[in-house]
């Protein structure tokens, strides 16, 4: 029967298509394990950082930094927006892209786009938003190395007067079956002070002075900025792509169950057929014997 | 001298070296530093350079590119942009990263481009320091 062999062939490549969407869940699932094995590393760096911060802040530095000022005029704003290397990860990337959108949209002033992620280039193109420079060499699990690629070109893109505000766009990891869009503005930067820790007051020596000091743990803190950005961004899709992948994995699971029993079904039909042909065929021998 | 004070050095990746040093030696941005144990709170500007500290009378060393030193109660915390002790350079990378450097610089292309290759000829100079310091 025609109809089963289809039926047969079509289960053979859901079931191909199940294999496929187990492993890339399998995929995701290790690299958000590493993702966030990273997120953990930077955590006490970040936090020290911090602690040095807040201490030239309470210090009473002046917080004259290039860093830090903001301009008087604004006239050009980047956009640094964070995509995954590849779909097949929910809305993850859809999302994000529609949120700088609407940003796009509400914004008066000249801008442009960095785009970190491979994800997307037609598309984002086909929206005509200006983008000034892609970095899709990104790995799938961060590091500071590919951090500090991106943050010292931004750095320097804010330094030179190319633009005048750097803001990231990401998506917020929440949770693993949450992640949320947000917009954050890195240049200027608006660093702030822990409330709860202002108790350790020292007389520290600053070598060789508070400013140098404070720009040295500007760049820094950037620096970390970025990778936790990306780190949190890759934990989503990882994440994102982990439920897309089970969903779909169950969903060919039930698409199985679904065609098996439509081929049970075909075959006994055609067996149905078979001994009703047999059965009226001995009939009609009888008949004629008669 | 058994006196001892807590060496740190952090990068964003984690922590590379966390001793019970007796002595360090720190590029700070006016110049090489040393630090005994007792040493005053500070807080200074590091530039790239060499890092040498000393763990039970012996000495190792690592590259740093930049960074933050903090000391405070004989807690001594390197925050480098990025580090590598002695051991884990990989000498043919350094010597492949300074001679791209030197290409570059020698191209002359923009002022953007020959202040980065001048920072990373720096960088794999100094790396390739600290690797034959503890090779030679």
């Amino acid at each position: 029967m025609a109809n089963m062999r289809a039926i047969r062939t079509r289960i053979k490549s859901v079931k191909n298509t199940q294999q496929i969407t187990k492993a890339m869940k399998m995929v995701a699932v290790s690299k958000l394990r590493k993702t966030q094995a990273g997120m953990q590393a930077m955590r006490p760096f970040a936090e020290r950082s911090q602690d040095v911060l807040n201490t030239l802040l309470s210090g009473g530095a002046s917080l004259e930094n290039p860093f830090i000022t903001p301009r008087k005029e604004v006239k050009k704003v980047c956009y640094v927006l964070f995509v995954g290397n590849r779909g097949l990860c929910g809305i993850y990337n859809n999302a994000i892209l529609h949120f700088m959108r609407d940003i796009a949209g509400e914004e008066t002033r000249d801008y442009c786009l960095v785009v970190c992620g491979r994800w997307g280039k037609d598309v984002i193109q086909k929206t005509g938003m200006p983008v000034h420079e892609t970095f899709n060499e990104l790995s799938d699990t961060p590091n500071s190395r590919e951090a500090l690629e991106i943050s010292e070109y931004l750095k320097n893109m804010y330094l030179t007067g190319e633009v005048d505000e750097v803001h990231l766009v990401y998506q917020h990891y929440v949770s693993a079956l949450k992640q949320e869009p947000v917009k954050y503005q890195l240049l200027p930067a608006k660093p702030t002070a822990d409330e709860q820790k202002e108790g350790n007051q020292k007389d520290f020596i600053f070598a060789p002075d508070m400013d140098s000091v404070l720009e040295s743990v500007m760049r820094l803190t950037i620096n970390n900025k970025i990778l936790s950005v990306m780190l949190e961004a890759k934990c989503g899709e990882h994440s994102s792509r982990m439920t897309a992948m089970t969903a779909a994995a169950d969903n060919t699971k039930e698409l199985i169950g679904k065609l098996d029993l439509s081929l049970n079904r075909a075959r006994q039909a055609a067996i149905t057929t078979e001994i009703s042909e047999i059965v009226g065929g001995a009939a009609a021998l009888k008949k004629k014997k008669k | 001298m058994d006196k001892t004070f807590h060496f740190q050095i952090t990068t964003a990746d984690g922590a590379i070296a966390d001793v019970q040093a007796s002595y360090a030696t720190v590029p700070l941005t006016d110049g090489e530093a040393g630090i005994l144990p007792s040493h005053a709170a500070m807080i200074a500007a590091l530039k790239e350079g060499v890092v040498r500290y000393t763990v039970e009378g012996k000495d190792n060393y690592a590259a740093v590119s930049g960074g933050v030193l903090s000391i405070a109660d004989d807690e001594v915390i390197i925050l480098a942009r990025s580090a590598e002790l002695a051991e884990n350079i990989d000498l043919a990378r350094a010597q492949s990263a300074e001679k791209r450097a030197r290409e570059r610089i020698e191209s002359k292309s923009s002022e953007w481009d020959m202040k980065r290759a001048e920072y990373s000829l720096q960088r794999a100079i100094i790396r390739e320091k600290v690797y034959n310091m503890i090779n030679h």
